[in-house]
């Protein structure tokens, strides 16, 4: 039982560890820095800049300890770099696997097809909610230190979230590579929907008429600034975790359909 | 007589592009079968329907008489493959490899895995990315062995390996069929066939042209020799030995094509002294026309 995923997981440490020292050290330097601004300074900066801006990003409370958080850490840099890990390794999981030839053995092994798809988006899954604990550790540990003061739940349910953003985009790639086995294709896909998603959150709802587009972009409903100010909202988690277990199911059904290595 | 694996008018399309047309295929439980044809004749194709890693455009696969569309996992079970292309994780050990690949199969026989590697020759500590191709040919063998299954599924088994390893597998593919196990073997040149199988069919261009006993294709099979005589030699004495064709003498060298018995040529040539001696096996495009062209003859 679940032997692809521990074998994915152990073949994949080294990317792994490389991408958690990665994210833990963007937390790290943006968290520390919190104790080297007087907070003040912040408004002052941002009653320099366009409205639109200011609300696009997020950054409407950044002299608060839960804005800051959710302005950087959570709102911009971490996000997008776990959106990039997750595209990276779900291709990894399947395209990438099948183009490089590898994926043929193990599909001729008395292993069905939909278990194979199943294990591997485990595998994200464990990789996604793994980066999300390191990010949360790092956060939590370094916030007394530099006196940022969030509640801790609310930093919880945040990196949950982060969590989850890095499951849907994993288990994204992974149903695009369950209808194509090419490693360029998907994750060209994958990238293309991670931008039109974020900039779905940020700018175009400022746009008069486009509001209602942002309930179409999974980092609306990741919403990591918002649970850090208000806390966990799980409607949001939920239909994050809905949609990873649709494409999922997506990647399953496409992969057990179609030949392999093929193209 | 049971029946190891037949298809009936199996046929896979690429989109347009032909991959195996109407292919039907008997093999017998217990026999080797040696699978013969040029490259892109469809040999990697009909193995990749035989293990459902394509799915057929049209016609039926019936392998140790599961379906391999809705029966894949228990009938895989009892297969072991190679792939044409053996291509793994390389910053792995094959040992780490086999661990793997044997929990997928639901346990290792270690005794029987250690007796392979070491027959092969097999360091299983060495990580698979800095061992030669003829090793990694040797990794992709044993996996394929290691659960002694029913059925072995090998394509192109012998590519890269030496000739002294050459004959391990073959040993190993004749005592798999000693234990009433099957073997069914690609290969694009009947020399790597014809010292192990008990039968080849030969396919090309999508299709089975010709199934037969491996004796019976030797001895029809063609080779091209070139003898180099110590003084110049008479055409007409090679020439009127029976299955010597298209014979050319310039000065000392003879040239010529054998078909079935050596027997009488040896002879003939003996009488003179001999400085060299070249055999070369004719492709196998040539000796499928030859063999149309018998088939013609005896008709």
């Amino acid at each position: 039982m679940l032997e692809i995923t521990r074998k994915a997981l152990w073949d994949q440490r080294k990317n792994l560890l490389g991408w958690t020292i990665g994210l833990a050290g963007a937390t790290f330097i943006y968290t520390g820095v919190y104790g080297i601004f007087d907070p003040t300074e912040f408004d002052t900066i941002m009653d320099s800049l366009p409205e639109t801006m200011v609300q696009a990003f997020g950054w409407e409370n950044m002299a608060s300890p839960s804005g800051y958080l959710g302005s950087t850490v959570y709102g911009l840099v971490v996000p997008v770099l776990t959106v990039i890990f997750a595209i990276a390794f779900g291709t990894r999981l399947l395209a990438a696997d099948e183009e490089a030839g590898t994926l043929e053995l193990i599909v001729t092994y008395p292993v069905s097809r939909i278990s194979l798809v199943l294990q591997r988006a485990l595998t994200v899954a464990v990789a996604g909610l793994g980066v999300a604990t390191v990010v949360f550790a790092v956060a939590a540990l370094l916030a007394g230190p530099v006196e940022l003061e969030v509640p801790l739940d609310n930093l919880l349910a945040a990196s949950f979230q982060l969590g989850l953003l890095a499951l849907v985009f994993g288990t994204l790639v992974m149903a695009i590579g369950g209808f194509v086995g090419r490693r360029g294709v998907v994750m060209g896909a994958a990238a293309a929907v991670a931008v039109v998603s974020y900039f779905g959150a940020t700018i175009v709802p400022q746009i008069a008429g486009l509001e209602w587009f942002q309930n179409l972009s999974v980092f609306h409903f990741y919403d990591g600034a918002g649970v850090l100010e208000d806390g966990f909202v799980a409607t949001d988690a939920l239909i994050l975790i809905g949609l990873s277990v649709i494409l999922v199911a997506l990647a399953a059904v496409g992969f057990n359909r179609r030949d392999i290595g093929t193209g | 007589m049971t029946i190891a694996i037949t298809t009936g008018a199996l046929t896979k399309y690429y989109g347009k592009q032909r991959g195996l047309d109407g292919l039907n295929l008997e093999v017998e439980a217990g026999e080797i079968y040696g699978f013969l044809g040029p490259n892109g004749a469809g040999k990697t194709t009909t193995i990749r329907l035989l293990l459902d890693v394509l799915r057929p455009t049209s016609g039926r696969a019936v392998v140790l008489g599961l379906n391999p569309r809705t029966e894949g996992v228990e009938l895989r079970k009892r297969v072991g493959y190679l792939p044409g292309d053996f291509v793994v994780n390389g910053r792995q050990t094959s040992r780490q490899l086999f661990n793997h690949l044997g929990t997928l199969r639901g346990g290792i026989n270690r005794r029987y895995l250690d007796e392979l590697t070491e027959r092969l020759g097999l360091d299983p500590t060495i990580t698979i990315r800095s061992l030669s191709k003829g090793n990694r040919q040797k990794v992709g063998l044993v996996q394929a062995f290691m659960h002694r299954p029913e059925l072995l599924i090998l394509d192109e088994p012998t590519s890269g390996l030496d000739p002294m390893l050459q004959r391990e597998f073959q040993a190993m593919a004749k005592e798999a069929t000693a234990e009433g196990r099957t073997v069914f073997m690609s290969s694009h040149v009947l020399s790597e066939v014809q010292e192990v199988a008990d039968r080849a069919g030969i396919i090309r261009e999508g299709r089975l042209v010709a199934v037969d006993r491996v004796e019976t294709l030797r001895e029809r099979s063609v080779r091209r020799v070139e003898v180099v005589f110590d003084e110049p030699v008479p055409a007409q004495v090679f020439a009127r030995i029976e299955g010597v064709e298209k014979v050319t003498v310039e000065g000392s060298t003879l040239r010529c094509q054998l078909r079935g018995s050596a027997d009488e040529f040896v002879k003939a040539i003996a009488r003179f002294g001999v400085a060299s001696l070249l055999a070369e096996e004719q492709d196998l495009e040539e000796m499928f026309f030859a063999y149309y062209s018998d088939e013609a003859d005896h008709a």
